[in-house]
């Protein structure tokens, strides 16, 4: 093991870029012909076109020079895929149909979910590898639950809760919620939106606590404080948004009133509505990815390797402004060529620095294999596991 | 046999990378150290190695059993190297490779989607409705019936004893066409909060047709003949269960788009709502409108009765839009089907016939 080196900590840390070489247009044609071949096998395929996606998305992930390769072999995934889908669909399917099956199901989903997440952590670590070496998150199933379980109980329970005693309680004449059920919600729901920035920073935690390749296992460093930061600001960005808007609407609200309607007034419309995205959903999302990710991995790493992350939320943000007004365009097939610079932007805003050679990491461990349900799942539910 | 190509060599328990030098003789690649580097040979059989897929852009590692793995070092070099062992690509990776492969692939694509839409979701939501136990019908009927009680409906206000006379006369209409293997229904009368829905008639999953009193206000006093032909009609979206087959086919369709961009989160939609926004293909129409002739005639009634009603209801559409409102409040309801030339043609000669 090669943790007993000791490294002068005065020294200035050797810096390693990382570079994302993939091509928008390739990964089009490989996202067509994956599109093309999930539609003809009914899903089957599934497992394929994702082992195809990510060994293309690592084979162009270069750190220090060297390639990130993905090692998931299709057939074995199959198996996670199918249990994901059932759960999917018996997810979906049995909360549509009365109160009592929503929360059966939000129950199983908040008891499930925990593990799968930690599940999916461990099956994408343990196939990804670089120079030759496995990666590893060791995060466990206990801590898993412990950082997971009170945001999902505080959002998700609540108001399955009341769903299904107003579906039952109801009966004849379904009617306005008991004031007490409606306190019940109100306060989960706000207990969930103040512990929000606090919830994250234990997930993420629990996440950039766990990473390992060979003998090093990374420490997250962020303070809950500056997250809670984050989030203050996100509020007030969302406000002047929201001010912002409001004169610009009623402006032209007043101006067209004047002028009545006219081929202008379509144009003005599309405008408006770009406009409107930008302010409440582009402008948002963008700062909080960019924050987040400087935030988190800036301080993520131990005594002998960590990263920092520099990404420019001016550049980011004009690039998801160009990328949201090309997929409108083209009717979503700029689609992957947005995924790729997205990942390009935020990859290549990374580096990492180490007091260690490259050459000196080492296997301790033997090899893991486990499933992939918990991956198949998170892709499924649209969940990010943030990879 | 083969040239031998520079390469990377990883033995899988240390990041130190090695320099080796590649070579395959019949079907063994040995993995040999270059001049000046020191480690033991490997020979591995080809058939354990997984190669790397060519693209344009990305590196290229070869994996080898027990985590071993070999890294090119100049990838033009490696893929002329790969390309002399006479392994064949597999045509996904030729397709995704050529812009003439990707757009044939498009144009598949369109046509498979195309095709599903129009073949593969009718012939699945049909086995998934199927296989769904008729219960299920009941309850997302009743929470349809529920939401749209709050939203569009209020109590009838006809007179107890023509709701009793109608709901006899269709009665007795299922029980001459159906002796006995008629499912399950049931008649609600109602009347819209507004004028917006209008003469209407309704067929909820689980057999609750909804009926408004616009509609039995709709044709002249004391004869029922449209009525009951529409509300046959309506029985053949509950025999057919096309309400429930339309639901299937909508979360059919969003796990599709789903699938195809990622995001998975907006499934988990309400089903109510998607049902309430989505009316019945024209088959299912077609299909309701036969079941209506055949209840009529097992009654005696002409189906002349519902040309009459179409005439009826057409004068009242233009009525509305003379009011300037509009009446595709619920695609499910009959009013928001327009009576087309072709359906009245279709009651026309089923009189004649």
């Amino acid at each position: 093991m090669s943790m007993d080196i000791e490294a002068p900590v005065e020294a200035a840390p050797e810096r390693h870029p990382i570079e994302f070489t993939a091509s928008g247009s390739e990964y089009f044609r490989i996202w067509i012909v994956n599109l093309l071949l999930i539609v003809v096998t009914l899903g089957i395929y599934l497992p394929w076109a994702k082992v195809r996606k990510l060994k293309y998305f690592y084979s162009n992930t270069w750190v220090g020079g060297d390639a990130l390769d993905f090692h998931g072999e299709p057939v074995k995934m199959l198996r996670g895929t199918a249990i994901a889908a059932a759960f999917l669909i018996v997810y979906s399917v049995g909360s549509n149909f009365s109160g009592w099956a929503a929360l059966a199901a939000a129950l199983a989903f908040v008891a499930l979910w925990p593990a799968l997440f930690r599940a999916a952590m461990r099956f994408r670590l343990a196939n990804t590898s670089w120079r030759g070496l496995r990666f590893h998150f060791a995060g466990d199933t206990a801590g898993a639950y412990a950082c997971m379980l009170p945001p999902l109980a505080l959002a998700l329970l609540p108001v399955a809760l009341v769903g299904a005693m107003a579906g039952t309680a109801g009966g004849e004449t379904p009617q306005a919620l008991p004031p007490v059920a409606g306190g019940v919600i109100g306060l989960g729901m706000m207990a969930f939106v103040i512990g929000l920035p606090y919830f994250l920073w234990r997930v993420k935690r629990y996440q950039h606590d766990n990473y390992a390749i060979g003998g090093l296992q990374t420490r997250l460093k962020a303070d809950v404080g500056v997250l809670y930061g984050i989030f203050i600001k996100l509020i007030g960005l969302s406000f002047a948004a929201f001010l912002v808007a409001i004169v610009v609407f009623g402006g032209l609200a007043f101006a067209g009133r004047k002028s009545g309607m006219g081929a202008t007034f379509v144009v003005l419309a599309v405008v408006l509505g770009f406009g409107g995205i930008l302010l409440f959903n582009i402008l948002p999302k963008s700062y909080l990815q960019v924050r987040l990710q400087n935030l988190l991995w800036s301080t993520t790493g131990n005594d002998l390797m960590r990263f920092d992350s520099r990404l420019l939320l001016k550049r980011y943000l004009g690039l998801q402004c160009k990328n949201y007004l090309l997929i409108f365009l083209t009717l979503g097939l700029y689609w992957p060529f947005a995924v790729v610079n997205t990942r390009r932007a935020q990859i290549e805003a990374i580096e990492l620095q180490t007091r260690i050679g490259l050459d000196q990491i080492s296997q301790v461990a033997g090899r893991e294999d486990p499933g992939a349900t918990g991956d198949m799942a998170a892709d499924l539910f649209g969940l990010d596991i943030g990879m | 046999m083969s040239t031998a190509l520079d390469a990377r060599f990883f033995d899988g328990r240390s990041s130190r990378p090695l320099a080796a030098r590649l070579h395959v003789q019949g079907d063994a690649l040995t993995i040999a150290p270059a001049p000046g580097e020191a480690f033991a040979p490997l020979t591995v059989p080809l058939g354990q190695v997984r190669w790397p897929e060519r693209t344009r852009h990305g590196g290229r590692i070869a994996q080898l059993p027990q985590g071993a793995s070999v890294q090119a070092l100049d990838v033009a070099a490696w893929d002329a190297w790969t390309a002399q062992l006479g392994r064949r690509e597999s045509w996904v990776v030729r397709a995704q490779q050529n812009w003439r492969g990707v757009a044939i692939a498009l144009v598949l694509l369109a046509a498979a989607t195309a095709g599903m839409y129009q073949w593969g979701l009718p012939w699945v939501a049909r086995g998934v409705t199927a296989a769904i136990p008729v219960r299920i019908d009941a309850l997302v009927g009743a929470e349809v019936l529920a939401s749209i009680d709050q939203s569009l409906l209020q109590p009838s206000a006809l007179p107890a004893a023509d709701q009793e006379r109608i709901r006899r006369a269709f009665a007795q209409m299922v029980q001459a066409a159906h002796p006995g293997d008629a499912p399950a229904w049931k008649l609600e009368f109602r009347r819209g909060r507004d004028k917006k829905l209008g003469p209407n008639a309704l067929a909820l999953p689980g057999g609750t047709i909804v009926l408004t009193d616009e509609l039995v206000q709709l044709m002249p006093p004391g004869n029922d003949d449209a009525v009951l032909g529409v509300l046959a009609h309506e029985f053949g979206h509950v025999r057919l269960r096309h309400a429930m087959r339309q639901l299937v086919q909508v979360s059919a369709v969003g796990f599709a788009v789903s699938v195809a961009f990622g995001d998975y989160g907006t499934l988990i939609g309400s089903a109510p709502v998607l049902l309430a926004t989505l009316g019945y293909s024209r088959d299912a129409e077609r299909e309701a409108d036969t079941e209506s002739v055949r209840l009529m005639r097992a009654v005696g009634i002409s189906p002349r009765a519902m040309v009459a009603f179409f005439e009826a209801i057409e004068r009242w559409r233009s009525a509305q839009k003379r009011a300037g409102l509009d009446d595709d409040a619920i695609g499910l309801a009959f009013s928001s089907h327009p009576a087309t030339a072709e359906r009245i043609a279709f009651f026309r000669d089923a009189a004649e016939n």
